[in-house]
């Protein structure tokens, strides 16, 4: 087989492309390269289900409901650090409408506000909302505490026993070798603290479930991002065999990385439909769902060098950062750059608060803000163009042609000094990078099913996240059966249906193009050997037939796909793809996903106000299946990534440990006054990692705009805000700092 | 939401008197506020009632009636061109939702958006001795700088800084009939127990409201600062009206501030310092300055404080005369 030519060609970008060994050659399709000519991949395809979403057909977890349905709540504490001494739950099992309830409370340790405490399950949402208040628990009530800061003190209260409140540090790198890079003569050393906030998810459908047993067998209609998961997990939890769970998600309103099997909430509402044999749901409130996760906040201690001719030496990170009463809050900083050597300790702080969970790129957009800061600070010190460092810092070559698209595309020539112009409104420009992984992963299955009456059919068990995972199944079947994609339909969400991914990491389509298109060829493969025998022309003779464009071509009489379909053996035929191992070892073009961007902002210098004008995000995603879905994503991370630059915060009151804007008033996430013209430009990069090149895109785009609107906002006021959200107060305190400090 | 009684009476004094019956009830206008307050469990009255179907009162010429809406206030070019800091402040308020929703009565007598008050933290308003927002530490970034009675609430009505700036009265129904008093009376300090802003009795209704027509009312602006553009209270709102004479200097001058106390603050000092003054540089900096005299700032909401002397020079700048030619003609 000939070589594989991988790359890029792409408006706008130089070409760029590398030839590499094709593998060998197994029973499915050859991968897709920059020569490979496709009909429907990387067109604009409207989502399958848009009719369905746009006129409110579309069914939600939510919106599921049953005859004979009871409704479930859990009461949380009211306290951050506490014992539960006594409940009593009497008093609301005697209330009208009451039908179980049970007590939560297992060792009695409160160690956030909210936390479950009892769950109730009642005949009508009135009735279990004033059964909750019959609910009597008495606490034994200490101190929380909320911050880092206050969880690291001298006699701080202890949240996680005699474990302490600090982690053990994590530490990456070679200190040794930082303290040598940042002695190099002439060096530019920088340092400063960068902060972060929390963030929660807040999925505009909460999290829960509906639950409906019949025998033994359950039915459970999950918000989730993981239905095979969510099955998984549940079983476990009720412990009875997987095999008689079945999960159906089919529309979801959001995840973010905070729904990724069965939780509490959804263990109980199976318990209580089992309890009384009648379907039940529970979904959570608002201020509940600012519970069910969260990205953590970080304290970035920075210190980093580069010589005077924009080399970076070293770079030293030393963050801390609370989960809560979970981990995971560490950053990806340094990444993205080429450092003489890094050194990193990262440490989890305890506090009395909700866990965090994963969060849209976990780690990224904190270490980014803090990343692309530091590297502003030594341009400035330097005296370099902030893009010029990057480019001269940046080892991958998508990125290198992505920062040049980018800075025409924002207009980066027009960048001014700080503070110019007259007026108190001043614009600025900046920029940040992305990163991730290929992540595609093995162990997924995608069935075709095609009748003799022409209809074609794709089914998988996984959950649509919001990526459009319809269409793209849709679009990858259609591409190898000459079809358009609207001509297919397509089943999702159903754990009786294929294996797929739960959708993290960004790995629910590179996960599900390879079997997807590998299915689709099988089932051309069919096709093909019915229309032989049809034409009775041997099997060995049909090399060069093929599906295009609705047509059976290449054989001796042209046929139409529905002609073709009429001359199955059986009324239908099945193909199935598989996610093997090897299908994701294939010889790639870059390492990781590439991506950039650049912000342009207007400060009011008076009012410490930040509009973002305008944001561009050049986004590399391995081949891009769907160019409007693909935008799609980039859009949403980018007013994600706004949002948590200038709003969003979740606000505890140290002394009770509640949160204040457990609402989505309260809570700021961006309205569609404070959104920027976007430029979303996916990249579609030929990189050969599976035979259809489809990678990670969801995550990506997030890394970054937050970083990119800081830099932006330093050089409109010629003074740097390096915390999180970019409020007025502290724009107007960041101006209002003795020269020295603000820079 | 605990169960509640409904009624709908069909005029102010039915109303009025219902209340008067029911010392626990509560009106409900156009229900922006109200209904999340119950829907939260921060209040739980055991009766609404509603205004939707009350007649129109009879109210003097020219009065804006209780019941109108925000949008409509907004849209109201003769309005406008009278009393601009009214339709701005009117359009500047929540979303175009609550807009269509939300009434002129009900936009005044709204509870302030302290977050302690609506997550039922302690607050003196809910009847308890402390203020969850006073205690060291708590999260005050959108609190007042001049708190009052104990409370450190923000007062969260946009039209009100507006109307009181305009020296407007409201017509108040209550069970013996109806009286009038200027909005600056219609706010008194918190009280503990006390939920709302108002001074009205509990079986008291804003009914109409009355904006003078007078050249400084026509002269008039409101502007606000908020951290989010869609759907965000203020940090700091000013109303300003102005009246200027033949060299440009400020013959009068009403600057009122929301959202920096619980309840509209009229800043005497400032306009104390700006009357008979050209707009200078040093005169609207001292303005700033006794603006925020006596202010007491928590570590997180200093910023107001700056916000509100910029806004100012902002506002009056707005309204100053263009040119001399203007002078002459607005005389």
């Amino acid at each position: 087989m000939s070589d594989l030519r991988l790359g890029f060609h792409a408006e706008g970008f130089p070409r760029a492309e590398r030839r590499v060994e094709a593998p060998p050659q197994g029973a499915g399709p050859r991968p897709w390269d920059l020569d490979t000519p496709l009909a429907q991949v990387g067109g604009d395809h409207p989502r399958l289900e848009a009719p369905l979403k746009v006129s409110g057909q579309a069914r939600y977890s939510y919106d599921v409901r049953f005859p004979n349905l009871i409704y479930a709540r859990l009461l949380g504490s009211p306290h951050a650090n506490a014992r539960v001494k006594r409940l009593d739950l009497s008093a609301a099992k005697a209330h009208p409408g009451v039908l179980y309830a049970e007590d939560l409370s297992r060792g009695g340790q409160i160690r956030y506000a909210g936390q479950a405490v009892a769950g109730l399950a009642a005949t009508s949402e009135e009735a279990l909302c004033d059964a909750l208040d019959l609910v009597v628990v008495e606490y034994e009530v200490s101190a929380p505490v909320t911050t880092i800061e206050a969880a690291l003190a001298e006699g701080a209260p202890a949240v996680q026993g005699s474990r302490g409140n600090a982690s053990p540090p994590k530490r990456q790198g070679d200190l040794a070798k930082v303290a040598a890079a940042h002695a190099t003569p002439g060096a530019v050393v920088v340092e400063a603290t960068y902060r972060t906030q929390v963030q929660t998810h807040s999925c505009l459908e909460s999290h829960g479930s509906v639950a409906k047993w019949e025998g033994d067998e359950l039915t459970v209609y999950a918000s989730t991002q993981g239905t095979f998961a969510t099955q998984g997990s549940l079983a476990r939890a009720l412990g009875v065999p997987a095999s008689k769970v079945r999960v159906i998600t089919e529309h979801m309103g959001g995840g973010f990385g905070s729904k990724f099997g069965a939780d509490l909430w959804d263990v109980f509402c199976a318990q209580a439909a089992k309890a009384t044999g009648r379907p039940c749901r529970l979904m959570l409130d608002r201020a509940e769902e600012h519970l069910a996760g969260n990205r953590p906040d970080s304290i970035q201690a920075c210190k980093f060098s580069a010589t005077r001719e924009g080399k970076l030496l070293g770079a030293e990170v030393r963050a801390l950062g609370t989960g809560g009463v979970g981990g995971g809050a560490g950053v990806a900083n340094p990444m993205i750059y080429r450092f003489q050597a890094e050194f990193s300790e990262q440490r989890d702080v305890a506090t009395h608060a909700s866990r965090a969970r994963a969060f849209r790129a976990p780690r990224h957009p904190q270490g980014s803000f803090a990343l692309e800061g530091m590297l502003d600070e030594l341009a400035e010190a330097i005296g370099m163009d902030p893009l010029a460092l990057r480019l001269a810092n940046d080892p991958h070559p998508v990125r290198q042609a992505q920062w040049q698209r980018g800075a025409e595309l924002i207009g980066w020539s027009q960048r001014k000094p700080s503070g110019s112009g007259a007026g108190p409104l001043k614009r600025g420009f900046g920029l940040a990078g992305a990163r991730w992984k290929h992540n595609g992963r093995p162990g997924s299955a995608v069935l075709v099913r095609v009748s003799r009456e022409g209809q074609v059919e794709v089914r998988n068990g996984a959950q649509d996240i919001g990526s459009g995972a319809r269409t793209l199944l849709a679009t990858l079947v259609a591409e190898e059966l000459g079809l358009a994609p609207s001509q297919v339909s397509v089943a999702i969400g159903d754990t009786r249906d294929p294996a797929g991914p739960a959708s993290g990491g960004s790995t629910t389509s590179p996960s599900l193009a390879p079997p997807a298109r590998e299915a689709g060829f099988r089932a051309k493969r069919a096709l093909i050997e019915a229309a032989a025998r049809g034409l009775k022309v041997s099997p060995d003779e049909t090399a060069g037939w093929d599906l295009v464009g609705g047509k059976l071509r290449g054989a001796p009489k042209e046929l139409s796909f529905a002609q073709v379909c009429a001359l199955l053996p059986t009324p239908t035929v099945e193909a199935s793809g598989r996610g093997e191992r090897e299908d994701f070892r294939l010889p790639r073009y870059a390492d990781e996903v590439a991506g950039c961007q650049f912000a342009e902002v207007e400060v009011d210098v008076e009012l410490g106000t930040v509009r973002v004008v305008k944001v561009v995000a050049v986004q590399d995603c391995g081949t891009v299946v769907n160019a409007l879905t693909a935008r799609s994503q980039i859009n949403g991370a980018v007013i994600q990534g706004v949002s948590y630059a200038l709003f969003e915060e979740r606000l505890l009151d140290p002394h009770s440990g509640r949160q204040i804007n457990p609402d989505l008033l309260g809570y700021k996430i961006l309205g569609a006054l404070d959104l920027p013209e976007i430029v979303a430009v996916p990249l579609s990069v030929s990189n050969g990692i599976t035979a259809t090149g489809v990678s990670s895109l969801g995550e990506p785009p997030a890394v970054p705009t937050a970083a990119a609107i800081g830099n932006a906002v330093a050089n409109a006021i010629g003074a740097r805000v390096r915390s999180l959200p970019i409020t007025p107060d502290k724009v107007l305190a960041a101006l209002a700092a003795p020269q020295e400090q603000k820079k | 939401m605990k169960d509640f009684r409904y009624a709908a009476p069909e005029s102010y004094a039915a109303a009025a008197a219902l209340l008067a019956r029911h010392p626990l009830a509560l009106p409900k206008a156009g229900g922006t506020d109200l209904l999340d307050l119950l829907k939260e469990g921060v209040i739980s009255p055991p009766e609404l009632v509603a205004l939707g179907r009350v007649a129109a009162p009879s109210l003097p010429e020219g009065a804006l009636a209780a019941s109108r809406t925000l949008a409509s206030l907004a849209a109201d070019a003769a309005l406008a061109k009278r009393a601009p800091a009214l339709t701005q402040a009117a359009s500047e308020a929540a979303t175009p939702q609550v807009r269509n929703q939300g009434t002129l009565g009900g936009n005044l007598c709204q509870v302030s958006r302290c977050a302690y008050l609506r997550t039922s933290h302690p607050c003196i308003r809910l009847g308890e001795s402390e203020c969850a927002a006073a205690r060291p530490g708590a999260q005050t970034r959108y609190h007042g700088i001049f708190p009052s009675g104990g409370c450190l609430a923000a007062h969260s009505s946009s039209l009100a800084p507006a109307l009181f700036a305009l020296d407007a009265t409201v017509i108040v129904q209550g069970p013996e009939g109806t009286r009038t008093m200027p909005v600056a009376n219609l706010y008194s300090q918190p009280e503990r127990g006390r939920l709302g802003d108002t001074s009205l009795g509990i079986d008291e209704l804003v009914i109409g409201v009355v904006v003078p027509e007078s050249p400084r009312n026509a002269r008039s602006t409101y502007l606000e600062v908020r951290e989010r553009q869609s759907f965000d209270f203020a940090l700091v709102s000013l109303a300003a009206a102005a009246s200027f004479d033949a060299e440009g200097k400020l013959s009068e001058v009403r600057l009122i501030a929301g959202a920096i106390s619980p309840t509209p603050r009229r800043l005497v000092r400032a306009e104390a310092a700006l009357r008979g003054k050209a707009l200078s540089e040093a005169t609207l900096q001292r303005a700033a300055a006794v603006a925020v005299d006596g202010a007491q700032p928590t570590a997180h909401n200093r910023h107001k404080t700056v916000i509100l002397g910029r806004l100012i020079a902002r506002a009056l700048r707005s309204l100053a005369p263009q040119s001399g030619n203007e002078l002459r003609r607005g005389k």
